[in-house]
């Protein structure tokens, strides 16, 4: 496969990004990233802190423009957010006004092209809230749910209008170790149910082992990549293994130099 | 000594039902009964008497034609604050009239709006609609921009039409901002309407007080002045709670431990 290239179902070419700052000399947030990522693949870009591993995924979501290079989705070029691409963020941004159906719906019934791409909206946003295990929630308001259960209900607002690509940004970060180890079995299980190609952000190097089929190292800012990481370990995976482990301290060596730098 | 702790504990049930605030207003007033009984004062002079007579004199429905009057300014405030809140300061220059204006104390506008309408309703209107207007416009202004960021990014990833963004997520979503700019607004408009009244109008509370005065009736004054309050709180209590009550309340918890799973 071509692993750096252009083509790809989700292709990030040449991207720089360099936002503009108070005393002109601008701060560079991504430096020269291509990446190439195949449909239906799970990966993760892993990095320090404040690297600007979101940052490349805000790119890929449509929410930011890069300075220079291209980025393309399924073929089409990125120049806003879209409901190919679903997003899901650390800290929860369920619409607390609304219950968890209501919020689910949202995404089917906000504009023309996906009413009439989903007649019966609510039937779509019943198997969405079933996939991430919240039956008996629909009509819980955002408030009166654990940390866990937000982020799932935010993943089935995602996967609702059916997205090819689903972008995650740290969204177990928040969460305790153990909601976190059930939440990234779950999300194995929804990425086995439906083939979404994901990429998903995160600074845990333990979190990128147990998901990714290949795991990008960002350096810090500016970010590049500095190596990519493919795992062949069949998944349910034990991050304690020998396979595991030697990627592990391999990837534990790679991100400590990057914090020297600092 | 079985039987009788029930009773105390239904005792103090009511007690925290009622709230100790209510209970010292309420005792405020039967020592201020108190007093006027013990000084020989009229009672019924005093208030029976003073608000039958204001309420015969239709000032009460007089009132509350004003208070209609306010809500121009917060039909406008709220909306162009939204507006504004959501598309960015520039739009329009309007943020910046708004700001440059918005110091202006409301009585300062009195001797323009004398010339423009003389006294009469128009002037009383358009002060209230200035009163009304600045914390509406503000509250509705940094409402939709806290969620600009946070919310909007889900709706546009999503791909939510112009039209769903405003009445999804807007609207709703920054109604706290919004109920309190209803709220200040409100107030603003309320209290303004009794100056600009005695200033500018022919009827009205405030103009019922400013007359009393010059006879000298100072139970009418008071008299005037309770009912102003009174008419305050009751909105306060029964337009505003209410639906704060009937939206913010169903979506968020007020006591810790109610959490689910």
């Amino acid at each position: 496969m071509d692993e750096r290239g252009s083509t790809g179902f989700i292709a990030i070419h040449n991207v720089s990004k360099v936002f503009a700052t108070a005393d002109d000399g601008g701060l560079k947030a991504i430096d020269d990233v291509r990446l190439s990522i195949a449909e239906g693949e799970f990966v993760c870009l892993l990095g320090p802190s404040g690297c600007g591993k979101s940052t490349l995924l805000n790119l890929v979501a449509g929410f930011e423009e890069p300075t220079t290079g291209t980025l393309s989705c399924a073929g089409r070029p990125v120049v806003a957010p879209g409901p190919d691409r679903g997003v899901v963020f650390q800290e929860h941004t369920l619409f607390e006004w609304m219950t968890v159906r209501d919020n689910v719906i949202f995404g089917l019934t906000c504009n023309g092209p996906m009413r009439s791409r989903f007649p019966d909206a609510g039937q779509r946003a019943q198997a969405c809230i079933d996939l991430v295990g919240l039956r008996g929630f629909e009509n819980t308001y955002p408030n009166f749910l654990s940390g866990g259960m937000k982020q799932r209900a935010a993943i089935a607002r995602s996967l609702a209008p059916d997205p090819a690509i689903l972008l995650m940004d740290e969204p177990f970060g928040a969460l305790d170790a153990q909601t976190r180890y059930i939440m990234q079995n779950e999300l194995l299980k929804i990425w086995q149910a439906t083939r979404k190609t994901i990429l998903f952000v995160t600074h845990s190097i333990e979190e990128a082992v147990f998901l990714a089929d290949r795991i990008v190292v960002m350096t810090r800012r500016p970010a590049r990549i500095k190596e990519i990481v493919k795992l062949t370990t069949p998944r349910p995976r034990d991050i304690n293994d020998a396979a595991c482990s030697a990627i592990k301290s391999r990837l534990y060596a790679s991100m400590a130099s990057e914090s020297v730098m600092s | 000594m079985s039987d009788r702790t029930p009773v105390l504990v239904t005792l103090r049930e009511n007690l925290r039902e009622i709230g100790i605030p209510r209970l010292l207003i309420a005792l405020f007033l039967v020592v201020l009964f108190g007093i006027a009984i013990a000084t020989r004062m009229d009672l019924a002079g005093l208030l029976t008497d003073s608000l039958l007579r204001a309420a015969r004199n239709g000032i009460l429905v007089l009132a509350l034609l004003p208070a209609v009057q306010g809500g121009v300014g917060l039909n406008f405030g709220l909306p162009i604050g939204i507006i504004c809140g959501y598309f960015g300061k520039t739009l329009l220059g309007i943020d910046r009239v708004v700001r440059i204006a918005y110091p202006i104390p409301t009585i300062a506008w009195i001797p323009l709006v004398l010339i423009w309408f003389g006294p009469g309703t128009s002037a009383i209107t358009f002060m209230v609609f200035i009163a009304a207007f600045w914390p509406t416009y503000m509250q509705a202004f940094e409402g939709t921009r806290q969620l600009s960021t946070r919310y909007l990014r889900v709706a546009r990833s999503l791909g939510a039409s112009r039209k769903a963004i405003i009445v999804a997520i807007l609207v709703p979503g920054g109604l706290p901002y919004l109920l309190n700019g209803l709220r200040l607004g409100y107030g603003e408009a309320w209290r303004l309407l009794v100056a600009a009244e005695m200033l500018l109008a022919t009827t009205g509370l405030g103009q019922h007080i400013q007359v009393s005065r010059s006879m000298l009736e100072v139970d009418k004054i008071i008299a005037g002045m309770i009912v102003i309050g009174l008419l305050g709180f009751l909105v306060e209590r029964f337009v505003f709670d209410r639906v704060e009550l009937a939206t913010l309340g169903s979506w968020y918890r007020r006591e810790e431990g109610a959490e689910i799973g």
